[in-house]
């Protein structure tokens, strides 16, 4: 079966919406019918609450540019799920493109901007193949979404061709030099749970990454800085990194006997500084 | 005709229902919540689905299970979880009781079929132990105690807190 057949049908079935149990739509004060305001107002605090230090006055305002790029900024999702990040563009009064090769994302990013009244352009596109002119927007990112299809290195030169000179990127991937991979995929389940006898590196990130509790979803191959930094630095001139770990305080837990329920805030932050599972990625394209 | 019975435990289950800030619950809790076990249902399905016609046996459930292995062709072992915490008991009950030409076998809840040679079962213990006691994190919690000042100085003397 085609890979991007395969993992687009998993995300469809599966989708992410921060719930107790990956794909299913059920918190803490019950469950919600996904495409209904009640979800989305679910999804959006969930989403808010797991990625708390990375906001300001407005949600991921310490990540995104909202300053730069004003009410009739050409802004472009690469990822879109359920439509939480591309709504909060909307609502700053960009025009936004959100793309996703899920179905269910889009009927879900649609049903999402009718509810709420917000103007968008929401289509299922493929990240290794967008549609758009050379240069068309001013902002383009991409949220813990393309380390789940191989072809990385085709949706950033897409990514960068649809940009315009001067305009700016964001993406967030997963950290392949992180305490969760390090910890939780290759010694909790690599070596300890012996699955690194039957399965091979990807196979194993992408088994213990999202859906982990689960059965795993079928492509995660999380990346490095230094590969990364290879990766963009012919587009951009002023690029940088920035690495978090809003997953380690449930980590330490488990990792840290005893100790991983007292660490002071100053110590947690300072290893999600450098071993977070996040890397956030950004900068102006030359 | 192969006689096959599948025997499944869950003695994790008193780990997961530990309640209360005792710090030995709070320990089994932490140590169920990585294992990851599961269901009777996922295993009885997992179990017939690999070997259908196969005997699904709780051994909770049936007093007699061990007889039901010595006139098996075929056993395996269902650990809820993936590497059978706390199965050392069954599984020198189930080799001293099979017949010797049986085949014993470790069906997982990964979805994994072992064979239970003894170089098989060396590795199972071991990663038991490991589990079990959490020697590796409670040397890791020492490494962090030592770690952590080091680097909260060198991201404090780069301005960064």
């Amino acid at each position: 079966m085609n890979d991007k057949v395969e993992i687009a049908e998993w995300w469809a079935k599966n989708p992410m919406t921060y719930g107790q149990t990956h794909g299913v739509a059920e918190y803490s004060d019950g469950a919600f019918t996904p495409g209904t305001e009640e979800f989305f107002n679910r999804v959006d605090r969930e989403f808010f609450d797991w990625n708390r230090p990375l906001h300001d006055k407005r949600p991921f305002g310490l990540l995104f540019p909202y300053d730069e790029f004003p009410a009739g900024s050409r802004v472009l999702e690469i990822g879109c799920g359920m439509g939480t990040m591309s709504s909060l563009w909307s609502r700053a009064g960009a025009e936004v493109t959100a793309v996703d090769l899920n179905p269910f994302a889009i009927e879900m990013t649609t049903k999402r901007f009718e509810i709420f009244g917000l103007r968008g352009d929401i289509r299922r596109e493929d990240a290794n193949a967008l549609p758009f002119d050379d240069g068309q927007f001013d902002y383009v990112y991409s949220w813990g979404v393309l380390h789940h299809s191989p072809n990385l290195e085709k949706s950033v030169s897409e990514m960068m061709r649809v940009l315009k000179p001067g305009g700016a990127f964001g993406i967030m991937l997963y950290n392949r030099s992180s305490i969760w991979q390090w910890y939780c995929t290759e010694y909790v389940e690599g070596f300890l749970h012996n699955e690194r006898r039957f399965l091979a590196p990807v196979a194993l990130t992408s088994r213990y990454g999202d859906g982990y509790r689960e059965e795993g979803n079928p492509h995660t191959w999380p990346v490095t800085k230094e590969e990364m930094a290879e990766m963009l630095r012919r587009y951009s001139h002023d690029l940088k990194f920035k690495i978090f770990g809003t997953e380690l305080d449930s980590v330490f837990r488990t990792m840290l006997p005893v100790i991983g329920l007292k660490l002071p805030r100053l110590v947690k932050k300072a290893w999600a500084r450098h071993f977070g599972w996040s890397l956030w990625m950004h900068g102006h394209r030359s | 005709m192969v006689k096959t019975v599948g025997i499944y435990w869950n003695p994790l289950k008193d780990y997961e229902a530990a309640s209360g800030g005792n710090p030995l619950r709070l320990f089994r809790k932490v140590v169920h919540y990585k294992a990851n076990p599961r269901s009777a249902e996922y295993m009885k399905s997992l179990f017939l689905e690999r070997h259908p016609g196969g005997d699904f046996i709780d051994k909770d459930a049936i007093d007699g299970w061990l007889e039901t292995v010595a006139c098996a062709d075929f056993v395996a072992l269902l650990y809820p979880d993936s590497i059978g915490l706390r199965f050392g008991g069954v599984e020198k009950a189930v080799f001293k009781k099979a017949k010797k030409d049986a085949v014993i076998v470790a069906l997982n809840g990964r979805k994994r079929e072992l064979a239970l040679d003894s170089s098989t079962l060396g590795a199972l213990r071991l990663r038991r132990f490991l589990e079990r006691t959490m020697l590796f994190e409670f040397v890791l919690s020492a490494v962090f105690l030592v770690a952590s000042p080091v680097l909260v100085v060198y991201d404090l003397l780069r301005g960064r807190r």
